[in-house]
């Protein structure tokens, strides 16, 4: 080949070399693929990464939502589902292992006077009810409802919570993930959203311009979840399928155990073994 | 564009030698060109077909007259209008168009006609940089700075008027630059002429250049309005994803393509086809909109492209 | 190239000078925000750029840590589709320039189908790549599928810019090569293909700059798992992606983000100027 053509057969055998070299290496120990929930995805991530220490194994965690870490399960296209919801009804011939549990609450603009809602008020707000704060005894300020996409785990924990189905919420916005709701939230005055507790906490020292509601008397902390007087909680689980491979028994037995629970902790949720 | 340095030819080239049984390596490439060639037609196709089967159990299982007439948009209680989509869509689209193009004309207006050459390819270089900038920047920057901004003036913040102005800018450098291509590709004789009949700048950029590459403004503009169609991560994240028909533009609005990553993670199956279907239904505005561009730039034998 | 400026210097009327103020006026509100995008960018982000950052493995999520394995995923996936990419829209428009007559009715079909796959929009070719190349093909979600998914969105644009480059050679390169009685492979493989190899490079750092931006075609395809991936059926989380993840998905998320950003921009910018340097090269 003539001169001009060595740099685009230089770059192209690079790529060329890398793909192949990438493509060669294939690993003879036991993989293990965990799809679901951008809930618990994040916390599989770590609590795989130190379960892999002195393993023969390998994991793969991605996320997508619940119900499709369900239906890749039922596909086989994965060996656990990740879900932070429980199991439906239609859902009865999987297994869930709960590793962890988390509260959902309403979270409000810092500029929201009220600090304490009753079930009843959320229900009054995200129905469309209620539209101006004033109403609940605030100043006179529109109320801004987010809610999170049809479907979401959130959204169906914190629906099912207040005993409305999801045609019945009236949101002027919807957020695609958690820190969407909370970013939102942060820069809308006089909204109301409502996110995972754990998530918020993080936002909250950083600083962002957000609180989190009171349900009722109970405030929304951590502890109020793990202690069990906070009501509006949901498991964060690990779904199997029929007989477990013994790797996939093993991960579920570790991400259960008391050796995750800091990573649990540092990531703002309740390990299921306090 | 620089010499070939062809190197000396060897007394019989290896084309021409047989490789066996009468077949040339000439044939060979031929053949293997043609296939490569076949292979880039029918992708289209194949893509297609996927979303199509995708849509197929949507299609089936849901009369057309229930995606507009249904109440609302709420899959998990099986009501399916998608017209808020559609609209949200095509407004947020045709808003960014709306928007852009002007200011694209002008960016390429003034590369060509006015700024002088150091500053125009700076620009251009500019402009360049920010065509390729991952959208995901532009959705990012239009959340923490643009809706904090129009919040401000009228509450909520996220609404179609926010993801028409992050459009816009997303769309610009685009536009921009293809305009400027069709500027800069005019034959100077042209441009000799305007200016030796004493047109001045303005006179010879927008009465005379602009009507010479009218295709390709048009074109450049229905690109973008492609682009900004089909844009997902910038209208997810600023435009409020609120599956209702707008009264200003101030209210929250969802495309079809914000639908999409919204629920596709939780959908079940039939709930999956619909957006599915929402997808098809955006790749047949874009194949119409590919139409037209066709229509404007290749058709026509006896134009002369410019 | 700003031709008309420079024959017209000393003639600016009035009406000039007005329409010179508005289009001024334009240019520097685009300038200005997009530099404050950039500014805004780099300054959340630059203080934890750092050589441990481009080295180590993300921690917390992306929340801390690095982002290697990300770059190496990123740059995988980049290699797949340029591999796969580039000889296919070389090969197609090579045969449309050098096989087909432009008005024929394969051209027709070339240009409508390419013109048609590059404004589809990129959503349409994630739920295909998600669809087609992860299940039908078995290759699941992995770096392999991000790839070809992404090849297939940049070939249109590699095919239509190779097409131009190819029909601006001067005919007498043509010619003389077929009046000294080259056969056609021998054409395309010492003169076209090399006369053009500048103009080529640049055109593969352009769609490269494309995948690279390339966010939502990667959501169902590549991956979410930022470990170090050790083959192309390994998940693999870009930088894109990662960028989206954190400003997205993971609260406090936003620093690490604008983070993540900037490397993007810089490895954009060491793309194209790259891509540049070659074309200045070819100038001269």
């Amino acid at each position: 080949m003539t001169r001009p053509l060595r740099p685009l057969t230089t770059v192209f055998a690079i790529c060329l070399a890398f793909t192949f070299n990438a493509a060669n290496k294939a690993s003879a120990e036991e993989r293990l693929r965990l799809t679901g929930s951008s809930t618990v995805a994040p916390v599989m991530q770590e609590i795989t990464k130190m379960f892999e220490d002195g393993r023969d194994v390998r994991t793969f965690v991605e996320t997508g939502g619940s119900s499709k870490g369900i239906n890749d399960l039922r596909k086989g296209l994965s060996n656990v589902a990740m879900i932070s919801r429980a199991l439906a009804e239609s859902e009865t011939e999987l297994t869930a292992h709960t590793i962890a549990r988390d509260g959902i609450a309403a979270l409000a603009h810092s500029d929201v006077p009220l600090d304490v809602l009753s079930p009843d008020q959320l229900r009054a707000i995200f129905t469309g009810t209620v539209d101006n704060w004033s109403e609940l005894g605030g100043p006179d300020q529109a109320v801004v409802v987010i809610s999170k996409g049809e479907g979401s785990a959130t959204s169906v924990v914190f629906n099912t919570f207040l005993g409305l189905t999801a045609d019945k919420i009236e949101g002027d916005i919807v957020a695609a993930e958690n820190a969407q709701m909370i970013k939102t939230v942060s820069v809308t005055p006089g909204s109301i959203g409502y996110v995972s507790i754990g998530a918020a906490i993080v936002d909250i020292e950083f600083g962002t311009p957000i609180k989190l509601l009171a349900l009722g008397d109970v405030p929304a902390t951590l502890e109020n979840v793990a202690n069990g007087s906070y009501q509006a909680t949901r498991p964060l689980s690990l779904v199997t399928m029929g007989e477990m491979s013994a790797g996939v028994a093993d991960l579920i037995d570790f991400s259960k155990s008391a050796a995750v629970s800091e990573i649990i902790t540092d990531l703002s949720y309740t390990p299921v073994t306090q | 564009m620089t010499n070939p340095q062809v190197s000396a030819a060897p007394a019989l080239s290896r084309a021409h030698r047989p490789l066996g049984s009468g077949v040339t390596f000439d044939g060979v490439l031929r053949v293997a060109l043609a296939i490569a060639f076949g292979f880039a037609c029918i992708i289209v196709l194949v893509v297609a077909f996927v979303i199509l089967q995708g849509a197929a159990p949507a299609l089936a299982q849901i009369s057309w007259a229930r995606f507009l007439t249904d109440p609302d948009w709420h899959p998990m209680v099986e009501m399916y209008n998608m017209t808020p989509m559609l609209v949200g869509s095509v407004l947020t689209s045709i808003g960014a168009l709306v928007l852009a193009t002007p200011v694209s004309l002008a960016i390429a207006a003034a590369c060509n006609f006015y700024l002088n050459p150091l500053a125009a390819s700076i620009y251009r270089r500019i402009l360049f940089v920010m065509a390729a900038m991952p959208t995901v920047i532009f959705g990012f920057w239009g959340l923490t700075e643009v809706v904090p901004f129009l919040g401000q003036i009228k509450a909520p913040g996220v609404s179609l008027l926010a993801g028409v102005l992050i459009l816009a800018l997303m769309i610009i450098p685009t536009t921009a630059l293809l305009i400027d291509v069709a500027f800069s590709k005019l034959p100077r004789q042209l441009l000799n002429g305007a200016y030796a009949l004493g047109a001045s700048r303005a006179q010879t950029c927008f009465t005379m250049a602009c009507v010479v590459v009218r295709r390709a403004i048009f074109s450049a503009a229905l690109l973008g309005l492609g682009r900004a169609l089909g844009e997902t991560i910038v209208v997810v994240m600023v435009t409020g994803n609120k599956a209702a028909l707008p009264t200003s533009i101030f209210d929250p609005i969802r495309t079809l393509t914000a639908n999409v990553t919204l629920e596709i993670g939780y959908a079940a199956p039939l709930h999956t086809a619909t957006l599915f279907l929402s997808i098809l239904i955006l790749f047949m505005i874009a194949t119409g909109l590919a139409l037209l561009v066709y229509k404007l730039n290749f058709n026509d034998n006896t134009q002369v492209d410019v | 190239m700003g031709y008309g400026a420079r024959i017209t210097r000393e003639r600016m009327s009035g009406t000039d000078i007005i329409v010179y103020g508005i289009l001024l006026a334009a240019l520097a509100l685009v300038f200005l925000t997009y530099g404050k995008i950039v500014f805004d960018i780099v300054m959340k982000g630059i203080g934890f750029v750092d050589w441990g950052y481009l080295t180590e493995d993300p921690r917390m999520s992306g929340r801390a840590g690095g982002v290697f394995p990300i770059i190496v995923s990123t740059l995988w996936v980049l290699s797949i589709a340029v591999v796969v990419a580039v000889p296919i829209s070389l090969a197609i428009a090579i045969f449309v320039t050098e096989y087909l007559s432009p008005f024929s009715t394969l051209s027709r079909i070339f240009r409508l189908s390419m013109l048609i796959l590059a404004s589809v929009p990129s959503i349409a070719f994630g739920l295909f790549g998600a669809t087609f190349f992860a299940q039908y093909l078995g290759f699941g979600t992995s770096i392999l599928t991000g790839g070809l998914t992404l090849a297939i969105m940049v070939i249109p644009i590699c095919a239509f810019a190779f097409e131009e480059v190819f029909r601006l050679l001067p005919t007498g390169y043509r010619n003389g090569a077929f009046a000294l009685g080259a056969r056609k492979a021998r054409f395309i493989f010492f003169i076209l293909i090399p006369a053009s190899a500048t103009d080529i490079i640049t055109v593969v750092l352009l769609g490269t700059g494309r995948a690279l931006a390339e966010t939502a075609a990667l959501l169902f395809t590549s991956g979410y798992s930022d470990r170090m991936p050790e083959s192309i059926f390994d998940p693999g989380r870009v930088l894109s992606i990662h960028i989206y993840d954190l400003s997205m998905g993971i609260p406090g998320g936003d620093r690490m983000a604008s983070a993540s950003a900037i490397l993007l921009i810089g490895l954009f910018l060491i793309i194209s100027s790259v891509g540049i340097f070659f074309s200045r090269k070819a100038k001269t």
